[in-house]
């Protein structure tokens, strides 16, 4: 028994290329055979050697396998949201309250970051098994899905141990392998049906001419003999497959969580419980292969045909001491396990393998803010608590919840984005209408009314409170919808203040989760020289605080004096001068300064904005874009009485 | 309460697991760099060793929590 995880993994990705090389050679030894029967039933003189009949064999094969295995896999290869729906899975929100399942989301999260892949999807299945599978084609579009047993019986380290072996499955593609596979014994199935209509065409009208009929016959007899049985071999090496696929599984399971004894001791609890891993959906039929576990009772007469090893053996390659006895299950109280406190870290691996340097044995502290940008950002204190309690409060309820939904989260920024000039609006509303989903669009006319009746400082919060249930689209939805908001924002042909903020933040908070970043290094470190970009940030900052001439002079002096940190020589440009487009050019050269200077410029913006003492919603909004283009978040400011437009 | 509990246990445990991520992934690097083919090519081109991420003593200690 080899007893290190990572030897474990090396040794079933090996069985899995043998096996794999085993499916290509069956295919190789199909196209002999037939070449062989269209030799033996070739009226010509016999010799061995036909390159055109071994042609003709291989195309043959090779078209009707390839033909029919693409055909299935591409009705297979739909994402793993629409498998999830099939097997009757829930997806859980992200605003999730109940506690089991923010632990699940939780799990998913970590298992993500040690597997090093996005953040799926999480559904729960309402059986009362234990089971899990990971669907989708790559590891993009996967989600991850658990029963509901799983959450009731399983510890936290446990069900880390089965999420983390879901991940395995979504990390090594394994869900592509096996439509692969399913596609190619279909495609040799498909060889089988062709042959049974050679046998029946030719068959029924063979009394014509005798002897080239009775051929057509014979050969549609033998490959329908030798796609039958080329499908079944095929299934077993499929089979065979998806066991070392489920050590590898289990392997790194072992690797993602550095902790046998979760998947472990969640194998256990399936030997130990009435239910197992039984799945009841009728859908589940056609995919036991993705699951945790066994999704069926009796594993007795296909031993080759499973999809699983048995339970034991895949225990004992974790727990070479277990006895073979399954404990008795009994739920698990969230409340107790969460009671015992925070857990000394992770448990050491396997006796006897050398840990790798490097892993934390005790708990990391929660780092704050690390390079703090200003005093307040980062900080919130108990007035700025309030006042965000008091925003939570003014709030239309139906607005709020609206913000909580992942659907009627995309139609309020559809209907914070609409103008407020009924022209416009009318234009907006008909793009819409042809760009979105139509549950969107009545979605959003439903808002339009609530939205607009609302003061102008409760936009932004607004989108805050979206912000979590935005997330959970999937990449396509994303896409979408961030096309329909760039289509509500260029259709006055002008950028307002309110839409580019708006992009600021939907560009630092959402995007980031489903486009890559790329990572700029800081190039700026340098004071001086970024003092042209700074004043502009600050002129538009100043001409947006205050309308009069001196005022604005004042402010953006008192900017650039906190940013110098004494005299300068700049002056504040004229209001014409001073537009968007020129502004969010400054900030794209300013993100690429280092920490320490984006500290300076969030100082300036700040005192510059406080010049006058007061905080306008322009000037809030200006300063949110400013912080979360910089990446430095920024709790509200709190408005003054002075709410000038 | 318990709901603190566990954001803290889960935030200490993505802490820990993308470290390990790391580290699994440099430990790795480390050693195909040293093997066969790839050792040849590593050493002409200057391929170095990547470093694997320490915890300091001072940031293991647990975080107080307090509720007064």
């Amino acid at each position: 028994m080899a007893s290190n995880f990572f030897q474990q993994q090396d040794s079933a990705r090996r069985k899995t290329f043998q096996l794999v090389v085993y499916f290509v050679l069956a295919i190789l030894i199909l196209i002999a055979l037939v070449y062989g029967l269209l030799l033996a039933l070739s009226s010509e003189p016999v010799s061995w050697w036909h390159p055109e009949l071994l042609l003709l064999a291989a195309l043959g094969v090779g078209l009707v396998v390839g033909g029919a295995s693409a055909f299935k896999v591409a009705q297979l290869a739909s994402g793993g949201q629409a498998v999830a729906l099939m097997m009757g899975g829930e997806e859980v929100p992200g605003t999730t309250t109940d506690a089991r399942q923010k632990r699940l989301l939780n799990v998913v999260e970590e298992m993500a970051l040690a597997a090093g892949v996005p953040v799926p999807p999480v559904y729960v299945l309402e059986e009362p098994g234990i089971n899990a599978f990971a669907a989708g084609y790559a590891p993009g579009d996967a989600v991850v899905a658990v029963s509901q047993g799983c959450l009731n019986y399983l510890t936290r380290d446990e069900l880390q141990g089965v999420v983390a072996h879901e991940f395995s499955h979504i990390l090594n593609g394994d869900m592509r392998l096996n439509i692969r596979l399913i596609g190619l014994i279909f495609g040799i199935m498909a060889l089988s049906i062709i042959g049974r209509i050679l046998m029946f065409t030719s068959g029924g009208r063979s009394s014509g001419r005798g002897d080239s009929r009775g051929g057509l016959v014979l050969l549609g007899l033998g490959v329908f003999v030798l796609g039958l049985v080329g499908a079944f071999f095929g299934r077993l090496i499929m089979a065979a497959v998806s066991r070392q696929r489920e050590y590898l599984a289990d392997a790194s399971a072992v690797q993602f969580t550095r902790n046998p004894h979760g998947i472990g001791g969640a194998l256990k609890k399936i030997g130990g419980l009435a239910e197992g891993s039984r799945i009841d959906n009728p859908q589940a039929a056609e995919a036991g292969h993705m699951f945790f576990a066994n999704a069926f009772a009796g594993e007795g007469l296909a031993g080759l045909l499973a999809t699983h090893p048995p339970l034991v053996e895949r225990i004992r390659r974790l727990d070479p001491q277990f006895d073979g006895q399954f404990p008795e299950v009994r739920p698990v109280g969230v409340d107790r396990e969460e009671l015992e406190g925070p857990r000394p870290g992770r448990v050491p691996p396997f006796a006897g393998i050398p840990r790798l340097p490097g892993l934390p044995q005790v708990p990391v502290p929660v780092l704050g803010f690390a390079d703090e940008a200003a005093s307040r950002v980062g900080h919130v204190d108990p007035e700025v608590i309030s006042y965000a309690q008091a925003l939570h409060d003014g709030m239309p309820d139906v607005l709020r919840v609206a913000a909580q939904e992942p659907f009627s989260a995309r139609a309020l920024v559809y209907a914070l984005l609409l103008d407020p000039r009924a022209d416009l609006r009318d234009l907006q509303l008909t793009r819409l209408k042809a760009g979105a989903e139509p549950q969107d669009f009545a979605e959003t006319l439903r808002l339009v009314a609530p939205v607009q009746a609302m003061p102008d400082t409760h936009r932004l919060p607004l989108l805050d409170l979206a912000m979590p249930a935005l997330r959970q689209m999937s990449p396509r939805q994303h896409r979408a919808f961030r096309a329909q908001v760039e289509m509500l924002m260029i259709a006055d042909q002008r950028l307002s203040l309110f839409e580019y903020t708006l992009r600021c933040v939907l560009h630092c908070h959402l995007d980031a989760q489903f486009l890559p970043q790329r990572q700029t290094r800081p190039v700026h470190s340098s004071p001086q020289k970024l003092a042209h970009p700074v004043a502009t940030v600050l002129a538009l900052l100043a001409w947006e605080g205050q309308p009069e001439p001196d005022q604005a002079a004042r402010a953006f002096d008192t900017g650039m004096r906190g940013y110098i940190g004494g005299d300068h020589t700049h002056r504040l440009p004229p209001r014409e001068e001073c537009s968007l487009a020129e502004f969010d050019a400054a900030l794209q050269t300013l993100n690429q300064s280092v920490p320490a200077i984006k500290r300076r410029i969030v100082v300036a913006c700040a005192a510059c904005i406080l010049a006058n003492q007061q905080v306008t919603v322009r000037e809030a909004q200006l300063l949110r874009a400013i912080c979360d283009t910089l990446d430095c978040p920024l709790p509200p400011l709190v408005v003054g009485e002075a709410e000038g437009r | 309460m318990l709901a603190l509990q566990e954001e803290l246990s889960s935030t200490e445990n993505k802490i820990a697991f993308a470290r390990q991520a790391f580290n699994d992934a440099a430990t790795d690097y480390n050693i195909r760099r040293e093997v066969f083919p790839a050792v040849k090519v590593a050493g002409m081109f200057g391929f170095k060793e990547a470093a694997l991420l320490e915890t300091a003593e001072t940031e293991r200690a647990a975080p107080k929590v307090s509720f007064q």
